[in-house]
């Protein structure tokens, strides 16, 4: 099949060839309305020209003017054409091949260039997505850097409030056992008071019973006495004037008789009101409410040192699983900052693809030159874009990555090796 | 004793993204972006437990610098981990003939890496 651009288009030739005539015509007509009265003025009637003359000078000048005009005004929009005769007139009807064939590589030429600038854009385009993704991967370095190192603040923290912690928990469990201590000895002291009481109160009663043993002595006592002062005062009346004096005496004894068995009396009143009081008041003691208190106590004391103990176990279970979720965290960040690498991965990919979309417009760069060229061999072209296209696979074989956790695989080849 | 891993990538990201996992991992580290960077900081002091280097990189590249560094005193044993997207097999061979001590393809996760550098690093 013919190709299009070996037939000459006679009509866009045609068509632009009118269009200059057209615009040449209007602009030597513009310059015959101003120039030609000037002209007439100012040359030929000065001159001396006949009308005849004058009319034949002007249609000279306007035939020396509109035809350098139609000539350059067509020139840029009819160069190809032009070129086209000047080919055939040169070379004959061989030359058309020719001219068809520099045509074909001046089309060639354009479409490198368009498909060069379309390449240059996406190439930019990519430049900017590596750009992208290199400014988001270091932001995301940054960002979970900033993570791991809140997460170690967060156990430093712990790990700190967990010594003083400690410290309290030392203190505590001190202020505990000396609180139990004295709680126990609280608890026991109403039974020691009870048993210091009831030590006392036997020792006192039996002293009292005691006392009461005196005062039935004191009270036989005076009743002898009583009974002597009798006596005495019998034997005084009969020994007449001689035993007044000593019936006197009699008489004081009997008084003082029974003064001491009154007395006695009051004494053994008293003991016994003592020895009552004594019974009653332990009977009425709050001993028993204070050891009922005492008890109450110790069971608070208690179920506090529990209670704390069981906060501070909660608080140790907390720590451990705050540190286990962290190390698992640092662990976790790990593999985030190993995912990142991509970034490098997919970028060298980015830099591979483009040297070899170099090379291959460096080929298709020469496509143009070597159709416009008759000459030219464009057979080795397709030999040189196989090359680049094998050398690109080979190479991307060579650098085969493999995803993170598959198999441990890449290529073919152990993705770790130690030699 | 803290260990220091010396890492030479010129992909600012990778540099950073281990940077960060071994940090977090409690290692010093120190870096460079390319293999003549990377020997001038050898040679001026910087004596690293490990060094974790790329092959392919501007200026200077993973194989050189491996070489280099094997040439250096005071570096012969010093282990050194390569990490690249290169995974074939007579690119690793070629890595092992001068003198590397393993080959990680690229992308290596957090604890793998990590567990590659206690094996090579014992006690780390």
């Amino acid at each position: 099949m013919e190709h299009p651009e070996h037939r000459l288009p006679r009509s866009d030739l045609f068509s632009k060839l009118l269009g200059s005539a057209l615009a040449a015509i209007f602009a030597t007509s513009l310059v015959g309305w101003i120039g030609a009265p000037w002209l007439h003025s100012n040359v030929l009637i000065p001159a001396g020209v006949s009308y005849a003359g004058e009319i034949a000078i002007t249609v000279l000048l306007s035939m020396l003017i509109f035809a350098p005009l139609t000539m350059l005004l067509a020139w840029p929009f009819t160069r190809r054409e032009l070129n086209w005769l000047r080919a055939v007139i040169a070379e004959g009807d061989g030359s058309r091949d020719a001219y068809a064939q520099q045509a074909a590589g001046e089309h060639a030429a354009l479409l490198v260039e368009n498909h060069l600038r379309l390449d240059e854009a996406i190439g930019d385009q990519l430049k900017v997505v590596v750009q992208d993704t290199d400014s988001s991967a270091m932001s995301l370095i940054l960002q979970v850097r900033k993570l791991n190192d809140d997460a170690v603040a967060l156990v430093n923290y712990l790990g700190n409030a967990d010594l003083s912690a400690h410290n309290i928990d030392k203190e505590i469990e001190g202020s505990v056992i000396a609180i139990i201590q004295i709680s126990q000895f609280v608890q026991e002291l109403p039974d020691m008071i009870r048993g210091d009481v009831g030590t006392i109160q036997a020792a006192a009663i039996k002293e009292i019973d005691g006392l009461l043993g005196f005062i039935n002595v004191i009270q036989e006592i005076s009743k002898q006495t009583n009974l002597l002062a009798l006596n005495a005062a019998i034997e005084a009346a009969r020994a007449g004037d001689a035993g007044r004096g000593f019936t006197v005496v009699a008489d004081e004894v009997r008084k003082l008789s029974e003064r001491s068995a009154k007395a006695a009396a009051l004494i053994e009143k008293g003991l016994a009101g003592a020895q009552n009081t004594m019974r009653e008041g332990l009977k009425h003691s709050p001993i028993d409410k204070q050891i009922a208190e005492a008890g109450a106590l110790v069971n608070s004391i208690r179920q506090l040192q529990e209670n704390y103990d069981d906060i501070r176990q909660y608080y140790k279970t907390l720590f451990i699983v705050v540190t286990k979720h962290n190390t698992d965290l640092a662990s976790e960040i790990g593999e985030i900052l190993g995912l990142i690498q991509y970034q490098d991965v997919v970028r060298q990919r980015i830099d591979r693809v483009a040297s070899a979309v170099a090379r291959r417009n460096a080929i298709l760069q020469e496509l143009p030159r070597r159709l416009g060229d008759p000459q030219a061999d464009l057979t080795e072209l397709p030999a040189q874009m196989l090359e680049v296209l094998n050398e690109y696979r080979a190479n991307e074989e060579r650098h085969a990555p493999a995803a993170i956790g598959s198999a441990g695989q890449a290529g073919g080849l152990p993705k770790f090796e130690l030699f | 004793m803290t260990k220091t891993i010396l890492i030479v990538d010129d992909s600012a990201t990778m540099v950073m993204s281990i940077k960060n996992n071994l940090e977090i991992a409690g290692f010093k580290v120190e870096t460079a972006e390319d293999g003549i960077k990377a020997l001038s900081k050898l040679k001026g002091g910087v004596k690293p437990d490990l060094i974790i280097t790329d092959i392919n990189m501007p200026n200077m590249g993973g194989m050189e610098l491996i070489k280099s560094v094997r040439a250096l005193p005071g570096f012969r044993f010093t282990p050194i981990l390569t990490l690249t997207t290169e995974s074939q097999a007579e690119k690793r061979e070629e890595g092992k003939k001068l003198g590397a001590t393993g080959w990680l393809v690229k992308p290596v996760g957090g604890a793998d890496l990590l567990k590659i550098i206690k094996q090579v690093l014992p006690g780390a």
